[in-house]
């Protein structure tokens, strides 16, 4: 599944569903809506059903009727939702992003949510991982926040972003005050 | 009009696959039928065969070898076939593998040769032209999965230049000095690097028929689908000859004296 | 429909070999060894794998020679149309994007070849885009491919991305580094891949491709044996490095 051919099967493919986003608002002076768009590759992957195409895409915006979230794979299948998580390291992801939504996430708690999400896919999942990009769509778009390396969130964190805890993610949690290099306050005051 | 709703494009709901059917659903088939699709044979392994070709480059142009023999597997079936073959003024074609298709080619290179001819416009295809077309002709079958089960040597002098190359059942080229298949290219190409890699331009045609003559019994000695029984082509500034059969001298008196080669029991 | 009959024919081969390339300030560096083989057998000691598509764009394929001949053959062809068309090269930008949906049009039947697109950007920086066989594309600093990838890149990375190196204390590391670093860098790539692999070796070819008015240009004409292909002096300049790699 990891194999390099999904990458070129979604490069390929999601450019072609960005021209007809395009064409779509050229001809209707209107953008296209988030259910439109993913029914149009639902219904492409669909035409390829069982020839071998491999992806699994979310399709997130904001249209007339609010902010959307779709969940589009070359099976065809096309679901709505408020919380998806794809590929590989999706599982992963899943396990934080649950544990953390709720409907009414602030701007800052959303991404950093996200972000955390996709640390513990990089970390945990071998085919996943390096860095990270995030997006946030809004009734005004979207806007890209930033890149993030999966290794530095480890360590050190995200550095200083709206909605980090500042601090790693992983290393410190596992071994403060574990060794007499850092030793926990109770023996660094006996 | 076509008046079959299957066959107006993406189908409404007769032939609508509404459970997603696994693994494919059908789409219409619109193009020609071929009524005897099931009855057409395509080439999945070679049946009459010929093993290796040699050539090389020497100081007036190239020299090209095969011997004589068509197998039918392991049995020796015809053997008084000729494996070169030569196109225009300027060429030659060796040809290991299928010889059916061998014989195809054939017929496809003395069609183009007589087109080349009726033409009358001064040109004439040379062993680069013909080269590409039979390069152009075995990717495209085989791009087919209906491949000429064939590796080919082409070799000619026009212009003043010298042109040796190869190109095989899946479309694959190259060029060098010295060219063997099939077998030959594990025992005779390494006999001919050594002979000829640098001595192109000073090689006569006696020294060079010495290092052919040399290499077909090598081959002989050790490849069980061969002949002692085969033929040489030279292709020179004056043209294409390709000599009549001749017979390897093989002495297999050493046998005797070697343990488990000869008659020995014991 | 056609019922499925049992198939003995295997399209493809792989003919080893291993190409990279790597991308400066204002130039591109195109590399390729010239042996041809199959298994254990050397077919030639010369066939290029680098081919020159513009005075802009050069480009590097590898893996089944078949496939990587037919697919230059036709990649040439879309950009004598588009010179056609257009009276003027096209940008390479928009011949990796080219190269994408031509590999991807034989997405059930692949073209076995990965490509390495080496040149200069309209805007006079040195690019390099990576394919793979299906055309799922990426622009970056530097790429190899092929039989000895496993063995180049690491030592790409180390040396051009400075990957697992600390810089010294109040120093940092360049952005891009120079022709004259570039290219030893290539060369040793190579006769270590040549040392180490048995499908590499016997010859090598470097193209480097120069912006125009590019400052690299002092010292290039220094090298020993290099070629200029390109005939116009005052843009985008061509340049060929051949070597001999060890032959056995």
């Amino acid at each position: 599944m990891a194999g390099g051919v999904c990458i070129a099967d979604c490069q390929y493919w999601e450019t072609y569903l960005g021209m007809h986003c395009r064409l779509h608002e050229l001809r209707n002076r209107e953008r296209i809506s988030v259910s439109a768009a993913s029914k149009y590759l639902s219904n492409l992957v669909y035409s390829y059903k069982g020839m071998g195409l491999s992806m699994g895409t979310m399709i997130c915006g904001w249209d007339k009727t609010g902010p959307a979230v779709f969940y589009v794979d070359s099976d065809g299948t096309r679901l709505k939702g408020d919380l998806f998580s794809v590929g590989s390291g999706s599982t992963f992801a899943y396990g934080v992003l649950d544990q953390g939504y709720h409907w009414d996430l602030s701007d800052e708690e959303a991404q950093e949510l996200g972000r955390r999400s996709i640390y513990a896919a990089g970390h945990r999942d071998a085919f996943s991982g390096n860095t990270c990009n995030l997006y946030h769509v809004k009734e005004d778009g979207w806007k890209f926040i930033g890149n993030y390396d999966i290794s530095k969130m480890h360590y050190e964190g995200p550095g200083n972003v709206p909605g980090a805890p500042g601090g790693g993610y992983g290393y410190d949690l596992r071994v403060e005050g574990r060794s007499s290099a850092n030793p926990p306050p109770v023996a660094a005051t006996a | 009009m076509d008046h079959f709703p299957t066959n107006w494009g993406r189908p409404r709901n007769d032939a609508f696959d509404a459970y997603g059917t696994y693994p494919i659903h059908q789409r219409p088939q619109n193009g020609p039928k071929d009524a005897f699709s099931a009855g057409v044979q395509r080439t999945q392994q070679p049946i009459v065969t010929g093993t290796s070709v040699i050539a090389i480059k020497y100081k007036d142009g190239i020299m090209m070898a095969a011997d004589n023999l068509a197998s039918y597997g392991s049995l020796a079936r015809f053997k008084d076939v000729q494996r070169l073959h030569p196109v225009g003024d300027n060429t030659v074609i060796g040809a290991g593998g299928d010889m059916s298709d061998f014989q195809y080619i054939q017929t496809l290179l003395n069609e183009l040769d007589i087109e080349e001819y009726t033409a009358q416009d001064g040109h004439s295809l040379g062993p680069a032209e013909i080269h590409e077309y039979l390069s152009q002709v075995m990717y495209a079958r085989r791009s087919k999965i209906n491949p000429l089960w064939n590796s080919l040597l082409v070799g000619g002098v026009k212009n003043g230049t010298r042109f040796l190359a190869y190109v095989d059942l899946l479309g694959t080229t190259y060029s060098a000095s010295t060219l063997a298949t099939g077998y030959g290219a594990h025992i005779a190409q390494p006999l001919l690097r050594t002979a000829v890699e640098g001595f192109e331009d000073v090689l006569t045609e006696e020294q060079a028929l010495k290092i052919i003559e040399n290499s077909m019994k090598v081959l002989f000695y050790r490849d069980a689908r061969s002949l002692n029984k085969y033929q040489v082509a030279t292709i020179t500034k004056d043209g294409v000859n390709i000599s009549e059969s001749k017979h390897l001298e093989t002495s297999w008196s050493f046998a005797e004296g070697i343990r488990g080669y000869g008659a020995q029991t014991q | 429909m056609t019922q499925p009959v049992q198939q003995a024919f295997n399209p493809y081969t792989e003919n080893g070999g291993t190409i990279l390339a790597i991308a400066g300030a204002d130039f591109s560096v195109i590399a390729g060894d010239t042996r041809q083989s199959e298994g254990y057998s050397i077919q030639t000691r010369y066939a290029p794998k680098v081919f020159r598509l513009t005075d802009k764009a050069t480009l590097a394929v590898n893996g089944f020679a078949a496939d990587g001949n037919m697919f230059v053959k036709k990649v040439r062809q879309r950009l004598e149309w588009y010179r056609h068309a257009h009276a003027k090269d096209m940008p390479i930008r928009a011949i990796a994007r080219l190269i994408q949906t031509m590999l991807y049009a034989r997405r059930f039947f692949p073209y076995y070849v990965y490509n390495i697109l080496g040149g200069i950007e309209e805007d006079g920086t040195g690019a390099v885009y990576s394919f793979d066989p299906v055309g799922s594309y990426e622009r970056e600093a530097c790429r190899a491919a092929g039989a000895a990838q496993s063995l180049v890149q690491p030592f790409l990375d180390n040396q051009i991305y400075f990957k697992n190196q600390t810089p010294a204390p109040g120093t940092s590391f360049p952005k891009h580094l120079p022709l004259f670093t570039v290219l030893p860098l290539v060369i040793d790539s190579f006769t270590s891949a040549t040392e180490r692999h048995i499908e590499v070796g016997d010859g090598l070819e470097i193209y480097v491709v120069l912006a125009k008015n590019s400052d690299s240009l002092q010292g290039l004409q220094a090298i020993g044996g290099i070629q200029e292909v390109t005939a116009n002096t005052d843009g985008e300049r061509t340049f060929v490095i051949r070597r001999d790699l060890k032959k056995d």
